[in-house]
């Protein structure tokens, strides 16, 4: 690059592609520049075909100041040479940039664009910028691994019918991360009233079965385990439940009426008890002492609730199941009218929900096993604790109105199918109490054993229809776009057949040249900007080192120089980019 | 002066026939787009360099509308006569 080429090395070239004696084409390119030059002074323009044109322009004399001296002085009016390279010349010289072209700027668009010369400033941006998009995706991180070891857990300990519903469990979470929550909140919590489905028709076995006490532990960590999974709307369903509730004991026998008011009482207590326990010790007391407490509520709400939820779970159950359907289509309107509400909660609450029942259930499965709490698990139980205590004062936050916890009665009842969580829970407690670990476990098989068998079926009928139409659109899709394209273009497959590869923006890569060269037109840079929005604040001044997603898209959204294609590109933009 | 005069003016200096004046001026102006396209300086003893120089991307205001445009970089030739050719214009 950059070489000086003298006229011996033309001479050399010419000679080649003419097969002329070098000696006369020495002459020929000395003649030619010679007589160009002559040309010059005499018609003041020479035109060169394929290499542009030569032409004198005339410079008015001017004041100037010699430097030196400080002394003025004129600078007489003279000519001098310009050159304007052919037409040809340039677009062949000028290839590499040729797909560039001259676009309006926004008025409100930063004045920086993201120029080779403003290096230093747009790292500094870039650092925030990747400083920031860490810390959600650690967020992001944290909730996906907790979901994934539900998952794992569920899928060693409980074979097959537990582990799906886990799953779902875990796309719950999963979905309160993603800006898809508006069109997601009813998907999630019909596929909560779901579990809740199979969640009633399982407590026909579990309370069949003589060791209840097991079986209510169980269930009342399930009950936690199933509040943070509707983290997405938590109170409606409860509520509807019991009204639902309500009616079946008008519809029943006065023996249930006795035993119900006694059921809700014995079970709310504890629950709120609970939840305000541990939200007063904000100073943070001992983890044992916390501990000790959350025990005591768990063992308290044992002794209580023992007799009447056994006896009113067997006379409900039968009205409730045939009432289940009313209750995913009230679930699903109660959701669809708080969804903007939910909206607007900051996922990190979500998320720290999610983590809540596995946190909270930790001490309550492990620390009746083990009263004493050795030094090697404080540490551990600590942090537990205290995302507890965040979870109870978040939870407090989401207004759940007080039917919540008396539903949760129903809730308890029915929510015995979770059990898979637990064992997956003893896996990650593993992580902080190894010597508890086996303990634990064995608690987690003996729970196993009861749903298993009656959800099997329920479980994977239902499973089936959401899975396939959720994982066609990828959650890194910008949410509006993804709703745009559902209405404007609903024949437009948004699906992601994979990756290419991670592209860091550096000087002189934009956005646009990257789409140029993985999807063969600048237009689809649009797509770039929607799939890595987590990525990139503003698309018009992306910062230096800013690493893209590029995914590789469906034919029917991206297809090369189709027209078709780069004008709905284009609309997009006109849409999504202001 | 046009790329005709110019064949015809070399041609009657160096007596060439009309195809090979034509052949060599093609096969000079070839060379020397190459060169450039290479990114190469092309420098003429007397004459001056013709140089493939880089121009940045900018931002320009229409002066009609007011509009700020980014213009896209840009490769454009761009020539320097030399001392010998500026002082005889001069």
């Amino acid at each position: 690059m950059s070489e000086k080429i003298l006229i011996a090395d033309l001479v050399a070239e010419v000679a080649e592609l003419t097969s002329v004696p070098k000696n006369r084409c020495d002459d020929y390119v000395k003649a030619f520049f010679e007589t160009i030059a002559n040309a010059l002074s005499v018609d003041g323009i020479v035109k060169v075909k394929g290499l542009g044109t030569f032409k004198l322009v005339s410079v008015e004399e001017r004041k100037s100041v010699n430097v030196q001296t400080g002394a003025e002085m004129i600078i007489p009016a003279h000519s001098k040479v310009s050159f304007v390279p052919d037409k040809v010349l340039k677009d062949e010289i000028n290839r590499p940039y040729a797909h560039l072209k001259t676009y309006v700027l926004n008025a409100n668009a930063p004045l920086d664009p993201p120029e080779a010369d403003d290096d230093e400033a747009t790292m500094d941006d870039a650092d925030v910028d990747v400083a920031e998009t860490q810390s959600t995706d650690t967020v992001a991180e944290v909730v996906a691994e907790s979901a994934e070891s539900v998952v794992e857990g569920a899928e060693q300990e409980v074979e097959e019918a537990p582990a799906p519903i886990s799953e779902q469990v875990a796309e719950d979470s999963k979905q309160g991360e993603t800006p898809i929550v508006e069109d997601d909140a009813k998907e999630a919590v019909t596929a909560n009233a779901d579990v809740d489905d199979k969640q009633e028709q399982s407590t026909t076995n579990s309370n069949d079965n003589s060791d209840w006490f097991d079986n209510w532990e169980v269930e009342y960590e399930s009950t936690d385990k199933a509040e943070p999974a509707k983290s997405t709307e938590p109170s409606p369903k409860p509520a509807s439940l019991s009204e639902l509730l309500a009616k079946a004991e008008a519809d029943r026998n006065e023996r249930v009426e006795e035993v119900k008011p006694s059921a809700t009482e014995a079970v709310s207590e504890p629950e709120t008890e609970d939840s305000d326990e541990i939200v007063i010790p904000e100073d943070i007391k001992t983890p044992e002492q916390i501990v000790a407490e959350v025990m005591a509520s768990v063992k308290g709400a044992d002794f209580k609730a023992e007799q009447p939820v056994a006896d009113s779970v067997e006379e409900v159950k039968e009205v409730a199941e045939e009432k289940v359907e009313e209750v995913v289509e009230t679930v699903t309107e109660d959701v669809a009218e708080k969804a903007d509400e939910v909206v607007e909660t900051p996922t990190e609450p979500v998320a720290e929900t999610a983590e809540q029942p596995i946190v909270n259930e930790q001490p309550a499965a492990t620390l009746p096993t083990e009263e004493k709490v050795q030094h090697g698990k404080v540490l551990g139980i600590a942090i537990i604790a205290f995302l507890v205590l965040l979870a109870a004062l978040i939870f407090g936050l989401l207004k759940v109105d007080p039917d919540f916890f008396k539903s949760l009665k129903a809730g308890s009842d029915n929510l015995t199918v979770v059990p898979a969580d637990t064992s997956s829970l003893a896996q990650e407690l593993s992580a902080y109490t190894e010597e508890t670990e086996n303990e634990t476990d064995s608690t987690a098989a003996e729970t196993d054993e009861q749903p298993e068998e009656t959800i099997e079926e329920t479980v994977k009928d239902q499973l089936s229809k959401p899975m396939p139409a959720e994982a066609v659109i990828d959650p890194l899709w910008d949410g509006e776009f993804v709703a745009y394209m559902k209405r404007q273009n609903p024949d437009v497959s948004l699906e992601i057949k994979g990756f290419n590869k991670e592209v860091a923006i550096k000087p002189g890569l934009f956005l646009t040249m990257v789409a140029l060269d993985n999807y063969g037109d600048k237009s689809y840079w649009i797509y770039l900007y929607l799939y890595n929005k987590d990525r990139i604040k503003n698309p018009n001044n992306v910062p230096i080192g800013t690493k893209i997603r590029v995914p590789i898209l469906d034919e029917t959204l991206v297809n090369g120089t189709n027209e078709k294609n780069i004008e709905m590109a284009k609309e997009i933009r006109k849409v999504f980019v202001k | 002066m046009n790329t005709k005069d110019l064949i015809t003016t070399i041609r009657g200096q160096q007596s060439l026939s009309a195809e090979e004046a034509e052949q060599l001026f093609n096969a000079t102006v070839a060379a020397v787009k190459a060169q450039l396209l290479k990114g190469n300086i092309v420098a003429v003893q007397g004459f001056g360099q013709l140089e493939p120089k880089k121009k940045n991307e900018r931002i320009s205001v229409s002066p009609t509308t007011g509009e700020r445009m980014l213009v896209p970089p840009k490769i454009s030739v761009s020539f320097k006569p030399s001392n010998v050719l500026k002082d005889r214009f001069s």
